[in-house]
């Protein structure tokens, strides 16, 4: 997805411990630079959302919320699109395995809505084969 | 020692709780506003409660999560459950999730306190 590193105007990898303080912060960040960029609300919104879903899925479910643990993240920006590698130490996921949230038979169920808000909120997304690396693409007006 | 994460009134025989926090994103947030809710349906003076997300600007499925805990807690108990002044980018997220065939959702705090002299049970 990262092809045309050259057109980017604003670009930042992130190493950090499993901690989803650092990683509201890394958000901000981005956020505000989209903001800097021009971005509309409801597009500021979905990168929000989805940021902090793959986040919430490589911190607390990859890691398992333990601080030896490192995610990366690399986050890459112009005025027209945003791209975003998030990848944790954990032993990964299959994420076409998480059972429809949206199915009536599973709608009461308290979790696995991360992933289909993820999908739902940005223009591409894809996981590497073991499942934890995560590489999304929001394009404005999408 | 938690704070307070809802602001809690009552007009006639409902309950409103405003949640205070603009984003309802962080794990502690989420479980104090969550308790908060919850502890409310412990009343038996409360089987008609009005969430209020009208400072509310963003909400992680953690929060959905707390939400659908609520929802079976109001049952549960056979309280009514009502949310309203949700904002469009939170209210995509339930679009999304079709969680607004879950909860019964009003435009505002007016329409649901109107609403409850006639809303039934989903």
């Amino acid at each position: 997805m990262d092809s045309d590193a050259q057109l980017w105007s604003w670009s930042k990898d992130y190493s950090f411990p499993s901690d989803m303080n650092i990683a509201h912060n890394l958000i901000e960040e981005v956020i505000e630079q989209i903001e800097s960029n021009g971005w509309s609300n409801k597009e500021k919104f979905a990168v929000n959302m989805a940021l902090e879903e793959a986040l919430i899925n490589a911190i607390q479910h990859g890691n398992c919320s333990d601080p030896s643990k490192l995610v990366r993240c690399s986050c890459r920006l112009n005025s027209q699109r945003i791209y975003v590698r998030i990848e944790d130490e954990g032993s990964g996921f299959n994420p076409n395995a998480i059972p429809d949230p949206t199915d009536p038979e599973h709608i009461m169920i308290a979790s696995g809505r991360g992933v289909l808000l993820i999908k739902s909120f940005v223009s591409r997304v894809q996981w590497n084969e073991n499942g934890n690396v995560l590489e999304f693409e929001k394009e404005r007006n999408s | 020692m938690s704070q307070q994460r809802i602001d809690v009134k009552k007009v006639a025989d409902i309950t409103i709780a405003t949640s205070r926090d603009m984003k309802l994103n962080d794990d502690l947030v989420i479980q104090e506003w969550g308790d908060q809710l919850l502890t409310l349906l412990d009343d038996r003076a409360c089987r008609k409660l009005l969430v209020n997300f009208e400072r509310v600007l963003f909400m992680s499925s953690s929060a959905l999560r707390a939400l659908i805990t609520l929802n079976k807690k109001a049952k549960e108990v056979k309280a009514i459950l009502l949310l309203c002044g949700i904002d469009d980018n939170i209210m995509e997220a339930f679009r999304i999730t079709r969680l607004d065939n879950v909860f019964q959702i009003k435009k505002n705090e007016d329409e649901g306190i109107r609403s409850f002299t006639v809303v039934t049970e989903k």
